[in-house]
């Protein structure tokens, strides 16, 4: 295998034979392979992780806290939604995101015989991680909202939806994007642990190489390691870069 | 779930009791090495020679960006050839378990260091003018006065990054380590590998991990409400 | 504070929970599915799922991007004999399994039948069922013979010695050792068959170990000659024998016994021989005389 084929494969998987495609399942999907399966997992996790994040922020800020108003009562109830929502984002930051990943593999065949293909388990597996993590930054989001700058907006004559799109979003946001983009690389990285359950992200593309070709594992991981590297490295310059505009924005 | 025969059983339950020992171990070892590593690159990330700050940003800026697991696997698996391949000996036997620890130790000490010169830089300036002024030298203000200081100010954040350290324990998984050497996820797996049931032991091994750092958590809020305290005393 | 507390009770009720519930032992763990056998499964569908294991020369490996192997093409043939059976066409279709997952996704229905090397232990027995044997091994250790040469087990003994994961070896070696009443092994446990050898080149680990032909093969892939006067070499006396069976849902009968009478009918019909030749005979990698080994061919009637 010369040293192209080995880039190219790391970049778009290994071949996979027509015989092991699942006909009931997408097959596009099951073709995505190394890198590219690492991207859209990443990126499928972060999409699927924002509305989870969201409302298990939205619960946990209770009904004042949050972007918005939840359509329920000042007291009623709340303590009933935000005791699991707590429990749910302290269970999955309480254990490592390798048994998270084993446990979304293994335990919905064991309690429901469920029949998921391997791409859907590692995102439902990262998503649940990045949510709960991305429920915390929202929050920290929703703290940087003051109070008072809502009521001058409300003393402009501005509207409850002007408030919440010109004012308590833009602010939100802005506090969020350094931790959110910290957050992506975290996942992207992460995202190397499903070569455990044999998803054919980059790290098990390594391995699949290792395994079939007379190759050094050496020089196949130190080309592994180079990828992970510089696109995290990229995202974290750029992710400095974004902090830096924003603080400025913030205390002008 | 038949936790009675897949983990309350002998020999398993003794295997994720001796996993449960070696997470611990692990988490001990790294923390030690860590915290270390990450002093030294702080001190070196807020010194006033420009090559030592930009060695400790090189150092933070690789170890961070690096994920655990191809590092952990390219230390284990490629590092044998390459030693071999520069040095034309053999690497030495059973240097399995110290690769684990060294490579885990790069990547938290990395996020340390950064956690620490945060730490160190966000002191006002003043309190080192002070300590000049009544005539320490500059290491002694640096012991004595900075690193202090700013461990309490990032202690909050020092303590997140140590309970996400034992976490990464687990990725301990991937290594081929001598069985009694495995921490407790490797011994789930191990169990799994004899019954085929995954669900109980990892069930086990979450339980195990989920009280553990909630455990150091507790320590961890009670250490920061402390600091805080004494912060709240010197202003 | 009153989170953690929160989370703590939760954690605790659900482990006692799980523990109170966990039935007795001797229950029946894996229930199959008795309403249905497999087989009118596959002759409704006309197709049938097969676990099969891909990172393994020579029972099944990836070569230039394509799926062979022993399992491969005893599989192949097995299920156009199986169409017999079913009176229709059978389409296939694999589905990758590793040594973790080729027990448990039989069990839990993920496949209908599953082919990894799988050695028929009793443990695994428990759980799952097999056909008749279709292939036959033994388990040595593998070694470096610049550090001695005709090595045999005993030398072993107190050594380190590599395993694949989830494989029957780590029992079976250290029983051997210990009715031997030699010392104990320390056991370290690869990822995969090729990491092990790797780690066995660069001295890492005093030998490894699995089922012969999988070893020999795997090596000679990765460029190491394997031989008594080569680089690495097999010990000539093994601890273990192995028997290849092909694994099965618990308890479904009318399945199993149509996968044997397919096997049946290939070592009638002289196709296994054929198979067997192809991978295992003198002009193979790592040749495996057949010996007294007989697949147990029933006669019709």
């Amino acid at each position: 295998m010369s040293l192209y084929e080995i880039i190219r494969t790391l970049l778009i998987g290994y071949p996979i034979p027509p015989e092991m495609i699942d006909p009931n399942f997408p097959v596009f999907i099951q073709r995505i392979g190394g890198l590219n399966l690492t991207l859209v997992v990443t990126v499928l996790s972060l999409l699927l992780g924002t509305p989870l994040g969201l409302v298990l922020a939205m619960t946990r800020s209770g009904p004042h806290g949050g972007i918005g108003r939840l359509p329920l009562g000042e007291k009623m109830g709340w303590w009933a939604l935000q005791g699991p929502a707590t429990v749910i984002v302290e269970v999955i930051r309480g254990i490592p995101i390798m048994i998270l990943v084993l446990l979304t593999f293994y335990l919905p065949y064991r309690l429901f015989r469920l029949r998921v293909p391997p791409i859907i388990l590692a995102t439902v597996a990262l998503s649940l991680y990045s949510g709960v993590y991305l429920s915390e930054i929202f929050r920290s989001g929703f703290r940087a909202v003051d109070e008072r700058w809502v009521d001058a907006a409300h003393t402009l004559g501005l509207g409850k939806w002007q408030v919440l799109l010109k004012i308590k979003l833009p602010i939100t946001l802005r506090a969020m994007l350094p931790a959110l983009l910290g957050l992506v690389i975290t996942i992207f990285k992460d995202s190397s642990v499903l070569m455990v359950v044999g998803v054919p992200e980059l790290t098990f593309s390594a391995r699949q190489i290792q395994v079939a070709e007379p190759v050094s594992y050496a020089l196949v991981l130190g080309l592994v390691l180079l990828i992970y590297w510089s696109l995290a490295t990229t995202g974290s310059v750029l992710c400095n870069r974004l902090e830096k505009v924003c603080s400025k924005h913030l205390s002008e | 779930m038949n936790f009675r025969e897949y983990v309350f059983a002998e020999p398993y339950f003794g295997w994720l009791c001796a996993g449960v020992q070696m997470t611990l171990l692990i988490t001990a070892l790294t923390t030690i090495l860590s915290l270390v590593l990450g002093a030294v690159v702080a001190a070196f990330a807020t010194s006033s020679s420009r090559t030592g700050r930009l060695v400790a940003k090189t150092y933070v800026s690789l170890f961070r960006n690096l994920p655990l697991v191809p590092l952990l696997l390219f230390l284990v698996f490629a590092m044998p050839g390459v030693f071999r391949f520069l040095t034309g000996r053999r690497f030495p036997v059973g240097m399995d378990f110290l690769l684990l620890v060294l490579g885990l130790s790069l990547n938290t000490s990395a996020y340390i260091a950064e956690i620490l010169r945060s730490g160190i830089q966000a002191l006002p300036a003043e309190h080192a003018f002070a300590a000049r002024v009544l005539g320490l030298k500059p290491l002694a203000i640096r012991i004595s006065v900075v690193y202090p200081q700013a461990l309490r100010i990032v202690l909050p954040a020092l303590g997140t990054r140590l309970i996400h350290n034992m976490k990464n324990s687990a990725i301990a998984l991937v290594l081929p380590l001598p069985l009694e050497y495995m921490e407790v996820v490797g011994q789930a797996g191990r169990i799994a590998g004899q019954t085929f049931a995954w669900a109980e032991p990892l069930l086990f091994a979450a339980a195990v991990h989920l009280s553990l750092a909630i455990l150091f958590s507790l320590i961890v809020n009670k250490l920061a409400r402390e600091a805080q305290r004494k912060i709240e005393v010197s202003r | 504070m009153k989170n953690l507390a929160v989370v703590l009770v939760t954690a605790i009720v659900f482990l006692v929970i799980g523990i109170l519930v966990s039935p007795k032992k001797n229950a029946i763990r894996y229930p199959a599915s008795v309403v249905q056998s497999t087989f009118e499964v596959v002759k409704k569908q006309g197709r049938v799922i097969i676990g099969i294991g891909q990172e393994a020369a020579p029972f099944g490996y990836m070569e230039n991007g394509k799926l062979v192997g022993f399992d491969v093409d005893i599989v192949r043939a097995m299920v156009k004999k199986l169409e017999k059976y079913a009176a229709k066409e059978i389409k296939i279709e694999f589905r990758p399994v590793s040594d973790e997952t080729r027990i448990s996704w039989v069990q839990s229905g993920q496949i209908h039948m599953s082919l990894c090397h799988t050695n028929n232990t009793r443990k695994r027995d428990a759980n799952i069922d097999f056909t008749v044997p279709y292939g036959w091994d033994a388990k040595g250790v593998l070694y470096n013979v610049s550090k001695g040469k005709n090595r045999n087990l005993t030398d072993f003994a107190g050594k380190v010695i590599g395993i694949k994961r989830s494989s029957s070896s780590e029992g079976e070696i250290q029983a051997y050792f210990k009715n031997k009443g030699w010392d104990e092994v320390t056991l370290k446990a690869y990822d995969s068959h090729i990491a092990g050898i790797q780690a066995l080149v660069d001295d890492q680990i005093d030998g490894f170990t699995d089922d012969n032909s999988i070893i020999i093969n795997t090596a000679m892939r990765a460029g190491h000659k394997v031989g008594p006067n080569e680089v690495l070499a097999v010990t000539a006396t093994p601890y273990s024998p192995a028997f290849f069976g092909v694994g099965v849902p618990e308890n479904d009968s009318d399945w199993r016994d149509v996968l044997n009478y397919s096997l049946h009918d290939l070592w009638n019909s002289g196709e296994f021989l054929e198979i067997y030749q192809k991978w295992f005979g003198p002009d193979s990698m790592c040749p495996v005389p057949l010996g007294s080994n007989r697949m147990e061919p029933y006669v019709e009637g």
